[in-house]
């Protein structure tokens, strides 16, 4: 047979996908949606309507398609858009009520778009706003609690630093206010779920929620999310416990390149049947909230009691590195995040770990240092102060721009609950423990406002 | 005739049906039988013992067939379940891409 395999090297294929979960995490379709903007928002929405079902009318049976050749699930499917501070700029008449109401007539567009073609979810609904706002910037971001509580699948991005550019504090400021507000109107304030605020925000970014089809990027490209965690572990779950680290980190490197390849060869023949060109393999490890799904566990794998205690960013350091050198050995288009992910109410060791109080706030926070997004999926109390939740931001944005990397929060203030307390949303986005944050006050920082400038590792030219 | 895709040509791009059981002595005989009944051509098989389970693969010609890769694949599955083995269809390309660089 082809190339000589042998039949062990089948055997170990065949086992990842029947056994280990292997499955590809994500693909989506990003579309420019620049040549769409009209003037009036029905025609722009009808033309992005037109648009969008142009490129993926059958998005969903032709990755079925792929899916049943390969013997390789596809979980999600979704699209990104060109931002939307972009492609809605010129409707709006400086008048607010009006302009919320083109922002929820636009959204509302993409949610019902969304639903028909039985697709996960749509990004793109955001902004880039690290070196200041626009006029329509501000409104997507003021239309966000609106937006985020009256549609289902539209999520949200905010770039609000950049290494380049520095943090933009006066958005941070008010996103904290934002995301408060948006807590407060969407039930167990699922609305939070669906919007990231980045640092250094990526053009190709497959997963969601912060995912959006950069204004640098093709007209339309289809990018695609490797495999979870459950690959990984498999890898080494059977290891010598006294195996030494590079040894280990070896191992991981093989994981990683098979399942880039496999994720790689799907992209590409998904691409193919639309008819669209391949963009680039996203090589961050996704947890799920299934069991055997989980970069926590493959922490403790690597020889941890609880994930969040000492030595766990060493470990992760040591499984990011790994991954991303076997995958880039795999495949000549990586992009996207690239990192790991530590989504903690998606993360069932994650969540536990948080639980028994091991895994804090402040050593998610450290993590996020060497994965690509850090404070994901955590939920804290409700009464947590607006301008906490501004600093939390402005720290998270912080390591980014001085380790000229993308950094995130997708943090959740849950109405009436308090630390310990337990919160659940079901289904992908699962359920966690409320996370505690300190008392002590940071608003002196937050209301000063303005910018945090550049660091002095970003002037290289 | 049903193509499986557009770049199949030649016997390095035959489908693989991949065959894991305890030890289930008739298999290969359950699985040609369906084979046959269907009209598709066994190019190629290969079986042995791995980590204590039965494993077999078969490269399978499906273009003098009237059924598609996908229902193909169904019946397989089906037939798996009946005599209880795990059986699945893959095409090659991804064995290929995982082993191979």
């Amino acid at each position: 047979m082809k190339e000589g395999l042998s039949l062990n090297e089948f055997y170990e294929s065949v086992q990842l996908t029947a056994r280990d979960k292997f499955d590809i995490r994500t693909v989506t379709l990003g579309a420019e949606i620049l040549s769409c903007i009209s003037d009036s928002i029905e025609k722009t929405n009808e033309l992005v309507r037109k648009r969008i079902f142009s490129l993926a009318k059958n998005f969903n049976h032709k990755a079925r398609k792929v899916e049943n050749e390969f013997g390789v699930p596809i979980i999600n499917k979704r699209i990104t858009l060109t931002p939307a501070a972009l492609v809605i700029a010129n409707l709006f008449k400086n008048d607010r009520d009006h302009d919320l109401k083109i922002c929820l007539d636009y959204a509302k567009n993409l949610d019902a778009i969304a639903n028909e073609l039985k697709i996960d979810f749509i990004g793109g609904y955001g902004a880039l706003v690290e070196n200041g706002t626009t006029y329509a910037d501000k409104m997507i971001i003021e239309s966000l609690p609106l937006v985020l509580s009256q549609t289902g699948k539209v999520c949200a991005f905010i770039n609000v630093a950049s290494t380049k550019a520095g943090i933009n504090m006066d958005v941070v400021a008010r996103l904290g206010q934002i995301i408060l507000e948006t807590a407060g109107q969407s039930e167990q304030a699922i609305g939070c779920a669906k919007l990231v605020v980045f640092a250094n925000a990526v053009n190709d970014n497959p997963f969601m929620a912060g995912g959006f089809h950069g204004i640098t990027c093709k007209d339309s490209v289809i990018n695609v999310g490797i495999s979870g965690p459950g690959a990984i572990r498999s890898a080494i779950a059977n290891l010598p416990k006294d195996l030494p680290l590079e040894d280990l980190a070896n191992e991981i490197k093989k994981a990683a390149f098979k399942i880039t390849r496999a994720g790689e060869l799907i992209g590409r023949q998904v691409a193919k049947e639309l008819g669209v060109k391949f963009g680039s393999v996203d090589l961050s490890l996704a947890p799920t909230t299934q069991v055997g799904d989980s970069v926590g566990e493959v922490l403790e794998l690597i020889g941890l009691e609880t994930v969040g205690t000492h030595g766990t960013t060493a470990a992760l350091a040591l499984l990011t590195d790994a991954v991303k050198k076997g995958g880039i050995m795999a495949s000549a288009n990586i992009g996207g995040l690239s990192g790991a992910f530590i989504p903690v109410s998606e993360d069932k060791f994650l969540a536990d770990a948080v639980k028994k109080k091991c895994l804090t706030l402040d050593k998610l926070e450290a993590l996020t240092a060497i994965c690509s997004v850090g404070l994901d999926m955590v939920a804290i109390p409700g009464d947590t102060r607006t301008t906490t939740i501004s600093a939390i931001i402005a720290d998270e944005m912080a390591i980014g721009v001085m380790n000229h990397k993308t950094t995130a929060v997708r943090i959740i203030p849950v109405p009436g609950k308090k630390a310990g307390e337990h919160v659940s949303w079901g289904g992908l986005l699962g359920g966690a423990y409320i996370i505690e944050v300190h008392k002590e006050r940071s608003d002196g920082l937050i209301w000063r406002k303005g910018q945090i400038p550049p660091p002095l590792t970003s002037f290289r030219n | 005739m049903k193509k499986i895709e557009d770049g199949q040509t030649g016997k390095n791009d035959l489908p693989i049906i991949a065959v894991i059981a305890k030890d289930q002595p008739g298999i290969v005989a359950q699985i040609s039988s369906l084979l046959w009944e269907k009209g598709i051509n066994i190019e190629e098989i290969n079986q042995g013992v791995i980590k204590g389970n039965f494993f077999m693969i078969m490269a399978i010609d499906l273009t003098a067939s009237s059924i598609d890769f996908e229902r193909l694949s169904r019946e397989l599955k089906a037939l798996g379940k009946k005599i209880g083995a795990d059986i699945s269809l893959y095409n090659q390309q991804i064995f290929t891409a995982m082993n191979r660089i």
